[in-house]
Order: structure tokens, then sequence, then C-alpha cells
């Protein structure tokens, strides 16, 4: 069961992205016009969000719950990496 | 040329936008099967535009865009496919509720062990 959490956690991740795990958003908002950065990083990264809230913590609530340190450090370190990387850029 | 790219990227919004508006609509309703199509091919519409407008190594990071991205549906279909196989059932609000009640993780032990 744990296992099953772990790969629809990783089947989000994907889609939110967690620790940049999409590399090509970061070369993407580099070139790309406004409006379809805007809808990248404005939209489409939170329909991640969305499929984690409605459907992955209610079916595996308790599972994600066993898991929580990890997936905290997960998140702080997308936060940072995040942050980092923007503050790296020069455009 | 600029004209054609304003045009594109317009149409490609506009596209985005209907995406979005999809994806809400099939989030929210309890079905699965469309839930899994649209997580297999959604992210082809990124795909095209990383390798449009992407950085200077846009080849090599759409390939590893779409080789992630394929990687994580996959492993989110074949955990549905196993909850399916335990419990007979694709419909959210009845796996919410056995969720809720320990029933779901029951069932899946008892079908495919630990």
């Amino acid at each position: 069961m744990l296992w099953l959490a772990i790969g629809v956690l990783a089947g989000f991740a994907v889609k939110v992205p967690m620790i940049r795990s999409t590399p090509g958003c970061r070369l993407l908002t580099l070139k790309a016009p406004s409006p379809v950065t805007m809808l990248l990083t404005g939209a489409m990264s939170k329909m991640g969000i969305y499929g984690l809230l409605r459907i992955a913590l209610p079916l595996f609530g308790h599972q994600i719950a066993q898991i929580r340190t990890p997936l905290l450090v997960l998140a702080v370190a997308t936060v940072v990496m995040g942050a980092w990387a923007a503050a790296a850029q020069k455009d | 040329m600029p004209h054609t790219a304003s045009i594109i990227s317009r149409a490609l919004f506009c596209a985005g936008v209907d995406a979005g508006i999809r994806t809400l609509r099939i989030l929210h309703g309890t079905e699965f099967l469309p839930l899994v199509s649209l997580l297999g091919t959604e992210p082809d519409s990124r795909l095209f535009l990383i390798k449009l407008w992407g950085g200077t190594r846009r080849g090599p990071a759409a390939t590893q865009f779409f080789i992630y991205t394929m990687a994580g549906s996959a492993a989110l279909l074949v955990a549905f496919l196993a909850v399916f196989l335990a419990t007979g059932s694709m419909d959210f609000p009845h796996l919410t509720l056995l969720a809720s009640t320990g029933e779901l993780e029951q069932l899946v032990t008892a079908h495919l062990g630990q």
C-alpha cells in the first residue's frame, strides 16, 4: 500500500514539478512569450497540486502521513532550489 | 515572422486555457479513464513548447521532460491499476469511503500483499 502511495505521489510530483523534476521548465521560462510562460507556471503546475489534494490525499492519507518527513525535506528542497535558480538568472 | 510567432503564441495560449478547463472538469469528475488519458496526453503540449521556446539545450531538456513525465504517468497508472485489481472499483468517492474506513488498505494488502 505504501508503494502505491509513493507511485501516485511520484506521478503528481512530476506534474507539480517537485525539485525541478522537469528541467525544461527553467529553460522554457527564458525564451517563451509571456502568455505561454504564465500558462505553464501559473496554471499547469497547479493541476498537479489539485490532483494531489483531490485524489492522492483522500485515498492514501495514512500512507502519506507515514512518509511525512521525506516529503517535508523534498518540499523545502523544492522551495530553496527554485529560489536559488531564480537568483542565478541574469534575465 | 514576429507576427507569425505572436499568432502561434496566442493560439497556444488559447489551447492551453481550454486544456486547463478540461483538466479541471476531468479532475472534478469521478471517472478514472479520462484522468489517465489526460495525464498521458497533457505533457505533449508542454513538450512542444519546450522544443519551440527552450533555451540553448532545449533538445535534451525536451527529451528529459518527456521521459520524466511519462515515468510519472506510468507510476500513477500502475498504482491505480493495482487499486482497481484489489477493489474492482474506479469510482473515486467509493474509494475515498473505503480509504476512510481502512477497508481499502485491507483489500489491497489481501490481494497484493504489503
